[in-house]
């Protein structure tokens, strides 16, 4: 026990004196503190926001840029924390904020468009606007810089990957039952297969051969859905619907090994959309490639909120138009969903633009 | 009454648990007489947090969130390499007395003062990370609540936390010294995932790490985080009801690199030493 890792007499002194000075100091503070008078409300009434169990109100705050108080009260009935976000970038926080208890903060904003959160991830954001200083505009627009496209680009890899494995699995499924000659259980795979394929429609151009062996040729998805659709019996469709398994395999390793750029996935989005507009009528998976285009936007929106609102709102806008048309509508033409999707198509178009993504 | 106690309870657990684990670590590692240094770190830590809180409270301050965002997750790192590495010192300990050299776990752990003074210090910071923020949270409590029971849930819960940490001392000092130094680097390893998962999110909270921030799941209503179970996992192992994907990834792939270097041992640290 003795020797160099005993702590010497003279240290504990040192330390027990620090310990009592700070008690002292603490006692001393904590007297101020009981004694003050009790925070008086500020001239400013600031900004009330309440919280409940399941939204904000107000839900849209527009401010001018600048400093402004904020006092968030919690009136439901768990405890709860208050966020703003720039996209995913968290700009102000406070956590543990008590039921029927309020934070009062102070943040310093920049002209922009940001969200509140509301509570629970389940309830919808609130929205906080903060005007430039001539009060006419909002944000400066400003083209994304490259680090600011990391992000979404990132999370679309994860998306896609996630794709890719969806489809490995309905295709392996595919194939099993085929061989079993389940006919049911072949045409439920398939169709989630075909699902998992159309989400990927952006980028599957860029793993060439990988994801052609799905798209068109004997072993394209399409193609053996159909077929199931009509047969019945599974037995010729063995080989195909192997090797279409085959390729999924491949494209699965194809979408981690290479990264789509932002370039290529707003792009990819933009070519979806033409090419379903090109089409005399609404393919089975139309749907589904629709769903994969709002992943981009959605993905992307954050930047193009920033880089230029009106087009963030229109892109939002024409979206909706697009997927009130086509959703559950397979099969019928594409007349009436023309005009959306070309609006649409332009738009994607002009966000390449809009991020300064058309160079090169 | 429920809520601030439980919110005390995390804060408390997570703190409560390093200390818990260093105090052990050192009685059992024959340094009992460094156990007057961990009091005292926890001791400073408290009283500075206090006094911080109080002169923050005072003078009307905004609370530094960013800043304290950045302080837990640069500790909440820092903690983690600290606990890894005990884990494994902890292994080192154990084979030299199986090999029936008792007494000798001091010479096996050669690293001596400088190694105690950092696990000192860890003890310090770990209770800093939590403390600051816990302090304003409880003066808000006081200031705001209408009857004393919100004041009396918090200081409970900081009571039973400090109660948890004294079980994991005492429960460390009890065990079978072979067991603790296999069960307790386990457990030791959860904790170090839990709190490398809550260091990314503090860095995301910061504003500084961006990437990967989808809902991995959402089970804020099957185990709510803020309930009596979901405040003592998240006190514990970082618990979170609605992680992100980096936290998940981190937080599994901490584990999966972890715990087979733990069990199965890089061969080339574990042959030279048999061999002699």
């Amino acid at each position: 026990m003795a020797g160099t890792a005993e702590v010497s007499s003279r240290a504990r002194f040192a330390v027990l004196g620090a310990i009592g000075g700070l008690a002292v100091l603490v006692a001393g503070l904590g007297i101020v503190a009981a004694t003050r008078n009790h925070p008086m409300p500020a001239s400013d009434p600031g900004i009330a926001i309440s919280i409940s169990d399941t939204a904000c109100t107000p839900s849209t705050v527009t401010v001018a840029a600048g400093s402004h108080r904020f006092s968030i009260t919690n009136t439901s009935a768990r405890v709860t924390e208050w966020e703003i976000l720039d996209g995913v970038m968290v700009l102000v926080e406070r956590e543990n904020i008590l039921p029927g208890t309020s934070i009062d903060l102070t943040p310093t904003l920049k002209p922009g468009i940001y969200q509140m959160t509301c509570g629970l991830l389940a309830n919808p954001r609130g929205t906080l606007t903060v005007t430039a200083a001539d009060g006419t505009t909002t944000a400066a627009s400003a083209p994304p810089k490259l680090a600011d496209l990391v992000a979404p680009t990132g999370e679309y890899r994860v998306y896609a990957i996630a794709a890719a494995d969806e489809l490995g699995v309905a295709t392996a499924a595919l194939s099993a039952a085929i061989a079993a000659n389940d006919l049911p259980a072949a045409r439920l795979h398939a169709a989630a297969a075909i699902t998992a394929f159309a989400h990927l429609a952006p980028v599957v151009s860029l793993f060439g051969h990988d994801g052609a062996t799905l798209a068109s040729g004997p072993a394209a998805l399409d193609t053996l859905g159909k077929s199931l659709d009509t047969a019945t019996s599974a037995s010729g469709l063995a080989a195909t619907a192997a090797t279409a398994a085959q390729g999924a395999i491949a494209l699965g390793s194809a979408v981690r090994t290479t990264t789509a750029g932002p370039r290529d996935i707003i792009a990819g989005a933009a070519a979806v959309v033409a090419n379903i507009a090109g089409s005399s009528e609404i393919a089975v998976d139309g749907p589904a490639r629709i769903a994969g285009v709002r992943k981009v936007i959605e993905l992307f929106r954050p930047l193009t909120l920033r880089a230029d609102r009106a087009l963030s709102a229109k892109l939002d806008a024409d979206l909706a138009a697009v997927e009130a048309v086509i959703t559950g509508s397979p099969g019928k033409s594409t007349v009436s969903a023309k005009t959306p999707l070309a609006a649409l198509g332009a738009d994607l178009t002009a966000l390449l633009a809009a991020l300064s993504l058309t160079a090169n | 009454m429920l809520v601030p106690f439980l919110i005390m309870l995390r804060e408390g657990v997570e703190a409560a648990l390093i200390v818990g684990i260093v105090a052990s670590y050192l009685v059992r590692t024959e340094r009992r007489n460094w156990l007057f240094a961990v009091w005292s770190g926890v001791a400073l830590a408290v009283l500075l947090c206090a006094a911080i809180g109080l002169g923050l409270t005072i003078i009307n301050a905004d609370f530094p969130q960013r800043q304290q965002e950045i302080f837990e997750s640069v500790i909440g790192i820092l903690a983690v390499g600290m606990l890894t590495s005990m884990v494994f010192w902890m292994k080192r300990a154990a084979r030299t007395m199986k090999a029936g050299l008792q007494g000798s776990i001091d010479a096996a752990l050669n690293t001596g003062t400088n190694q105690v003074l950092a696990l000192v210090g860890l003890v310090f910071f770990a209770v800093s990370r939590e403390g600051i923020e816990s302090m304003v949270f409880l003066l808000a409590t006081f200031e705001q609540s209408t009857g004393p029971w919100a004041a009396v849930g918090a200081v409970l819960g900081l009571a039973s936390a400090a109660a948890v940490g004294f079980a994991i001392y005492w429960g460390g000092i009890k065990l079978n010294l072979a067991r603790f130094f296999r069960w307790t680097a386990v457990f030791i390893l959860v904790v170090a995932a839990g709190l490398l998962a809550s260091s990314v999110r503090s860095l995301h909270e910061a504003g500084l790490w961006n990437g990967l921030q989808q809902v991995a799941f959402d089970w804020s209503h099957a185990l709510p985080q803020e309930g009596i179970l979901g405040s003592l996992l998240a006190g514990v192992v970082g618990y979170k009801d609605t992680p992100t994907f980096s936290e998940v990834i981190v937080y599994l792939g901490f584990l999966a690199v972890a715990l087979p270097i733990y069990f199965f041992g890089a061969p080339t640290m574990l042959r030279p030493r048999s061999a002699v």
